[in-house]
């Protein structure tokens, strides 16, 4: 297969960590929708580019030329990739599948548990649970059931009235917004291809960037902030050694800075040059796959 | 005043029973909601109280001519039952809630405090 399969291969991690630099660019809303994209087109050409890399390394495999009647000069001369790269292919094609039928058994598992979570005739209820941490979560709807907002009485006698409110906002714009859809698809991407990791941390961030600017609108960015400020403090709190509440280094100053600062300004121009190598990629892409049907043609002229 | 979302009062309603955690009657409430219920009638406020009522979430006994609302604590006993289930299924690998805030930092805190006490 030609180079360009190799470069396929390179380039779609590189592309998506440039992704990242996207932050400085465009505001939440438009970075999260083009990182995701970004994601899936990455994880996408990871899969192709192993799915052809394996199969033009094991088409010269013994077992493919005594099983298919393959002969193996034409082979060889139309696709020079080494078995051994064949079989690394199907390694590492594998792993990725097992990590992502892992990540969407995980998803089935949780969802369906959160879905019992309160009342499912409610849409935008607010479930209050016993718990000593901080906790907010949107609890997207599932198979029918609305969505749903769940909500710790912790969380809640940490903040006051204005702060509730800009929280009660935040989880809200999540649901709104259908930010379970990008999440699911970032993370779907880095179980794919654990090289999309870091993309994936921004598309979460990006996603609660979102929603804290969407709760700003109801309230206020300096009312938004120091919920979020007063939130993350209570966590500290020496009751609340709670390990299912997640950590993600600083987040909440970053996201709190975000608010005091000016709105990042839209700048368009920003998306061209990912554009450029998106296309690039999309046309590597086509071209190993045209050379694979070559391969096909070989194996049966 | 923007246009309200579905649930949105009623959620505001229950987070600030929550928050006190005493009983509290209809004015109460109304002045709790603070700017969120500068442009919210003291009636409709009665009114979410008593559909909350309705549906179970709220018990409510008489204070003089008035009702004093509690949230059902053993309804948030049973969330956290669930809630926990959730968490304990989901774990901190595969993020399939999103979540508010998350663990912080050591070094952050002192930023977040400074933050807290600039505004007074």
């Amino acid at each position: 297969v030609r180079i360009t399969i190799y470069l396929c291969l390179l380039a779609s991690p590189l592309l998506a960590l440039l992704g990242c630099q996207l932050r400085r660019y465009l505001p939440p809303p438009s970075a999260a929708k083009t990182m995701t994209t970004l994601a899936c087109a990455a994880a996408t050409a990871t899969v192709w580019g192993l799915i052809l890399l394996a199969s033009a390394g094991l088409s010269r495999t013994g077992e493919a030329v005594s099983l298919l009647g393959v002969n193996p000069g034409a082979v060889n001369t139309a696709d020079p990739v080494p078995r051994w790269f064949g079989a690394t292919a199907v390694l590492l094609l594998a792993i990725a599948l097992a990590r992502a039928v892992r990540f969407l058994w995980v998803r089935h598992a949780v969802a369906r548990l959160a879905g019992r979570v309160g009342d499912p005739a409610s849409p935008g209820q607010l479930v209050v649970f016993t718990a000593t941490a901080p906790h907010a979560f949107a609890i997207p709807g599932h198979r029918g059931t609305p969505g749903r907002i769940a909500v710790s009485t912790a969380m809640l006698r940490a903040l006051d009235a204005e702060e509730r409110r800009a929280m009660l906002a935040h989880e809200r714009a999540h649901l709104r917004h259908r930010h379970h859809l990008y999440q699911a698809a970032a993370c779907l991407a880095a179980a794919l291809n654990p090289l999309l990791r870091p993309l994936r941390t921004e598309i979460d961030f990006q996603l609660e960037r979102w929603a804290d600017e969407t709760a700003a609108e109801t309230t206020g960015r300096r009312v938004t902030a120091r919920s979020l400020a007063r939130a993350a403090l209570a966590t500290l709190h020496p009751t609340t050694p709670d390990a299912t509440l997640g950590f993600t280094r600083h987040a909440v100053p970053d996201r709190v800075r975000a608010l005091q600062q000016a709105p990042v300004p839209a700048r368009p121009a920003a998306v061209v040059p990912v554009a450029l190598m998106a296309t690039g990629l999309a046309a590597m892409l086509g071209d190993a796959t045209l050379a694979f049907v070559h391969i096909l043609d070989a194996l049966h002229p | 005043m923007p246009r309200r979302e579905p649930g949105e009062l009623e959620q505001a309603v229950l987070a600030a029973l929550w928050a006190h955690g005493r009983p509290m009657t209809g004015p109460e409430v109304h002045a709790e909601l603070g700017p969120a219920g500068q442009n919210l009638a003291y009636k409709t406020v009665l009114t979410v109280l008593t559909r909350l009522h309705g549906k179970g979430t709220l018990q409510r006994h008489r204070v003089g001519r008035a009702h004093a609302y509690t949230p059902r604590a053993d309804a948030a006993d049973h969330a956290a039952a669930q809630m926990n289930a959730v968490l304990a299924r989901g774990g901190d690998h595969v993020a399939v809630l999103e979540r508010f805030v998350s663990r912080l930092a050591p070094d952050d805190e002192a930023a977040l405090r400074a933050l807290l006490t600039e505004r007074d």
